[in-house]
């Protein structure tokens, strides 16, 4: 049989190309589930960086949908800001547009949380929010106001801009 | 010789030709009259009064929606009730995939209301003398939705502008990553796609098959997915026959530790049921847990549900997720018909209400599920 090589080397490349294809999955050694995040120090120097923070006041985390790290901060305007970053800046805010902790934590009490609440500014993207009246909301911000425990049993959400109650829940 | 060369030349010009991507591409395009033939037929199919309030109702014209390659990629419609718009549905132009690659109840297409403002976005980067031509709504998957306005100097067409509608952001060509329209399930998808195509009455699907386990707690996300999902899970058996569990917060932390679960809330995977048996041999019990393999070949619809019937809950791992990336919850229940096959979850990101994931499609993506046996 006459096997020329140039016609072996072809079969060759064609047998790797579509064995390429082909490889079996299964494989599950080194997967990971978990949000998307720069380190703190790298979340900073980000924000810094990109969103011309000047000074950090804190940083936080958002965790009511896709995991965020949340920076508060001042930047070179004298603009007291919040910025959303993943491993990239998700969403800034001017802080002064909306109500502030304070604000929102007097209409949590008035609501029957306690000092023990638990509160984060959240930024839920549109195709994230999983709850109907949040979807219904125009804002993606929302101060979370929550009992501590994973098993949460009383929650609310305000719309940032206006203090309004978006969705409130309690386990009876 | 030569008669023989000339027929094997035919033969592979013809069979090149029937089964070019671009010849199999047109036979499975659908056009706007039957994508309306198939969202109404959803509609009766779906239309289950106590789940939907959809009885009875109809669907708008269609309006079409737009790949980068500026084909038409999906249309949509909304779902009106005397008058009201009650839910939305998106049909698909490519029989390759799902004919109904999402749905909602309760409001309509979920970016109408916010094409003024990305519009308004736009017009912010426009240069003296450039203004914007009527938008295309582009759809690359689901519950993406991006703006594309086209923008002219005088008569010449400039580059568009591309508008993220949820959060308007202006979007670069290279922001976008390609979307494989291939399933893994063409088969069911082409059950799906007769069926909804039919001119024959659809009847509503009195044969839904659902089944939940009662019982299983919502946990906020807390130190990581992995191990608030597998809390969820755990923490159930702590009500039926093991009281030494410890629940939430706490059951948690020792979840995570055993885990090795990082500071950024990322676990790996293989990791999973390790921390599961160590946790609960730890209060005294002596466990069985272990991963199947990643992917639908693997980890199957079939052993998923047959998990849940037999009252096993599932810590459901998915990669590469259209919604989620890579992320984990509780699989606590399934339903499906003759058509369609949903997995349901207790996510993270939504404390009191059961999430539906359709398994086919790339909202589950790459499953990976960790079984749990007490």
């Amino acid at each position: 049989m006459d096997l020329r090589p140039s016609v072996v080397l072809i079969t060759l490349l064609l047998f790797l190309l579509v064995g390429c294809n082909k490889l079996p999955q299964g494989r599950s050694d080194q997967l990971k589930t978990g949000p998307n995040l720069l380190s703190e120090a790298d979340t900073i120097k980000l924000a810094k960086e990109q969103a011309k923070l000047l000074t950090v006041d804190k940083v936080e985390m958002d965790t009511a949908g896709p995991i965020y790290r949340v920076v508060f901060g001042l930047d070179a305007n004298n603009v007291r800001k919040v910025i959303w970053v993943s491993d990239h800046i998700e969403y800034q805010e001017n802080l002064d547009k909306g109500i502030s902790r304070e604000d929102a934590m007097k209409i949590a009490r008035e609501r029957g949380f306690d000092n023990n609440t638990g509160i984060q500014l959240v930024y839920i993207p549109q195709k994230a929010k999983q709850i109907a009246s949040l979807r219904n909301s125009p804002s993606n911000i929302f101060w979370w106001v929550r009992t501590p425990d994973a098993e949460i049993t009383h929650q609310l959400f305000l719309n940032f801009y206006y203090g309004t109650v978006v969705y409130e829940w309690e386990k009876k | 010789m030569k008669k023989l060369l000339v027929i094997f030349l035919g033969v592979l010009m013809v069979s090149t030709f029937c089964f070019s991507p671009i010849a199999t591409a047109q036979l499975n395009q659908v056009d706007s009259q039957a994508a309306s033939l198939v969202a109404a037929n959803h509609i009766k199919a779906e239309a289950v009064e106590s789940l939907n309030g959809w009885a009875n109702a109809t669907i708008s014209t269609p309006l079409s929606l737009y790949g980068l390659d500026e084909k038409i990629k999906a249309y949509g419609f909304n779902v009106l009730k005397d008058s009201n718009i009650v839910g939305y549905i998106i049909v698909n132009s490519d029989k390759n995939d799902a004919p109904v690659p999402e749905f909602g109840v309760g409001s309509g297409l979920p970016f109408q209301s916010g094409i003024d403002q990305a519009r308004l976005a736009a017009e912010k980067q426009l240069k003296a003398g450039e203004s914007l031509d009527k938008e295309k709504v582009i759809y690359l998957s689901a519950l993406t939705y991006t703006v594309e306005f086209p923008v002219y100097e005088g008569q010449h067409k400039l580059e568009p502008i591309f508008v993220d509608i949820h959060n308007g952001k202006i979007l670069q060509r290279s922001d976008f990553a390609s979307v494989s329209a291939e399933s893994e399930n063409q088969a069911k998808n082409n059950k799906a796609w007769e069926h909804l195509s039919t001119n024959s009455i659809v009847q509503p699907m009195n044969n839904i098959v659902e089944r939940i386990i009662a019982g299983v707690p919502f946990y906020a996300w807390y130190r990581g997915c992995a191990p608030t999902s597998a809390g969820m899970v755990m923490a159930y058996w702590r009500g039926h026959g093991y009281p030494q569990l410890p629940i939430g917060n706490a059951l948690i932390d020792q979840l995570a530790n055993a885990m090795g679960t990082d500071r950024n809330g990322n676990t790996i995977t293989s990791n999973i049921p390790g921390a599961i048996t160590y946790i609960a041999l730890y209060h005294g019990y002596n466990w069985t847990s272990w991963n199947d393999g990643e992917g639908r070949a693997a980890s199957t619809y079939a052993k998923y549900k047959n998990e849940i019937y037999n009252g096993f809950s599932v810590v459901t791992n998915m990669y590469g997720s259209s919604i989620y990336g890579n992320h984990t919850v509780a699989g606590v229940g399934y339903r499906f018909d003759d058509y369609q096959q949903w997995i349901i979850v207790h996510d993270t990101w939504n404390t009191t209400n059961n999430i539906y994931l359709d398994y086919n499609s790339t909202e589950v993506n790459d499953p990976l599920w960790t079984y749990v046996h007490p």
